[in-house]
């Protein structure tokens, strides 16, 4: 072998990747060719540190890791400990819950506050810009485990776009409008799903639709045949109402 | 034994390097958490398809590579522009990088301090194949056998292209760092 083709397999022959025969004349050139021993021990520390610099983790990433986690693993662990747990304790538990505090913050209003953030911060754009239901159905076709069919955009509302994702781990739709220019995420889960929050399914039994509130966001929650819309945002409850009813209204 | 905790700690052993590679591998940094949670949620509904005894690495590096590949597809319009070939370089430059790649072989760690950004730039610029399979070897620490398995090549493809991905980085990296020495900062030209 000559220099140049020595050159050509030296990282792989640093891995140990070459094959025995090659890895063999690799050596045999190294012994007699000091430039290419010079050669491979720049090499090896180029990849050395350019491995660091690359593997270098930063801590928003930990917390990533860890949310990400959390919302994959402790929540379905929960669950599970939720469904072991005597069934009359938690209607009873919900249902006190619901009495003393009809707006308080729920599980699914936490997840979508989490989200509309995100949104508003611009780390969540839509994954397609929209300015259609019908663009939007089209979108989540094949992307979500469940059909979409939408009315028309609320009234003094422009849409902005859609992306699928999860709220926990449940697969939903988010889209996003603004209404009367304030921006608004919409999102739809299949009732089914829906066991993935208990608190929902309680206050739905309760009231269709229901609101509560999470910080400075108003939540609505209704049913529309078998999917789930809920709506978020710093409006009114009614016109919360308003605009989730005609973006769901597929008649 | 609990399929669901033998996931957990298999994750939580990768758990540095995975989080690395899906950051250096998608555009935004912002799809993050997202990318990690859909690859465990897929982890954890296909975790029974896993066979024990086979390479666990490989198994959650394929499919943090197709999400992370999903979530680069949607914000295409953001995508970095890829390096495009060269088609007409000439000797006299090729002689010049190649003086200036052997100036950085002499102090790799020196020159990355001031060129690490460059670095994960050159990087993010390669076509996603190619980053995918250097990171996975840089970061991820798998064999070229295991990113055959990963990106479901076969292993000679799997080393051309880990080889094209280093050199790639190599040039780009000598191109700056000549042209920072043809100009250094301070310097009128």
């Amino acid at each position: 072998m000559n220099c140049s083709r020595v050159r050509k397999f030296l990282t792989l022959y640093l891995d140990s990747e070459l094959s025995a025969e090659a890895s063999f004349e690799v050596s045999r050139h190294l012994e007699t060719c000091a430039d290419c021993r010079a050669r491979m021990e720049g090499e090896a520390r180029f990849e050395a540190a350019a491995n660091r610099a690359l593997s270098a983790s930063e801590p928003e990433w930990t917390r990533a890791w860890e949310r990400a986690a959390s919302r994959t693993f402790t929540n379905r662990r929960r669950r599970f400990i939720a469904v072991a747990a005597a069934a009359s304790i938690l209607a009873i538990a919900a249902g006190v819950a619901v009495l003393l505090a009809p707006h308080r913050e729920i599980d699914i209003s936490r997840a979508m506050t989490a989200n509309h953030r995100r949104y508003l911060a611009g780390d969540l754009p839509p994954a397609v810009e929209a300015s259609s239901t019908a663009e939007i159905e089209r979108y989540f076709a094949g992307r979500l485990p469940f059909a979409v069919t939408l009315g028309k955009a609320p009234s003094g509302a422009a849409l902005m776009g859609a992306r699928s994702c999860y709220l926990d781990r449940t697969p939903c739709g988010h889209i996003v409008a603004h209404v009367d220019g304030v921006p608004v995420s919409f999102f739809l889960i299949e009732t089914s799903q829906l066991g993935a929050f208990p608190e929902v399914s309680s206050r739905l039994a309760e009231a269709d639709p229901f609101h509560c509130e999470s910080g400075p966001f108003r939540v609505l929650v209704c049913r529309s045949g078998d999917r789930v819309l809920c709506a978020i945002g710093e409006l009114s409850h009614e016109r919360l109402e308003t605009a989730t009813r005609e973006l769901c209204d597929s008649r | 034994m609990n399929p669901s905790k033998d996931l957990t700690d298999g994750l939580n052993r990768l758990r540095e390097g995975l989080t690395a590679y899906c950051a250096r591998l998608l555009w935004s940094t912002g799809d993050l958490e997202d990318a990690l949670q859909e690859t465990m949620l897929i982890a954890l509904n296909k975790h029974h398809e896993f066979e024990p005894g086979t390479d666990f690495r490989a198994w959650i590096y394929r499919i943090a590579t197709l999400t992370c590949f999903g979530f680069n597809r949607r914000r295409k319009h953001e995508r970095p522009a890829e390096s495009a070939p060269e088609s007409a370089v000439s000797l006299e430059e090729e002689l010049e990088r190649e003086y200036t790649y052997e100036e950085i072989l002499r102090d790799p760690a020196g020159v990355l301090e001031n060129f690490e950004d460059h670095l994960r730039r050159a990087c993010l610029e390669l076509n996603d194949n190619e980053r995918a399979i250097l990171l996975l070897k840089t970061v991820g620490g798998l064999t070229c056998a295991e990113i055959a398995r990963t990106m479901e090549v076969p292993l000679g493809t799997a080393q051309g292209l880990l080889t094209r991905a280093r050199m790639k980085v190599r040039e780009k990296l000598s191109t700056w760092a000549r042209a920072k020495l043809q100009n250094p900062p301070g310097v009128d030209t």
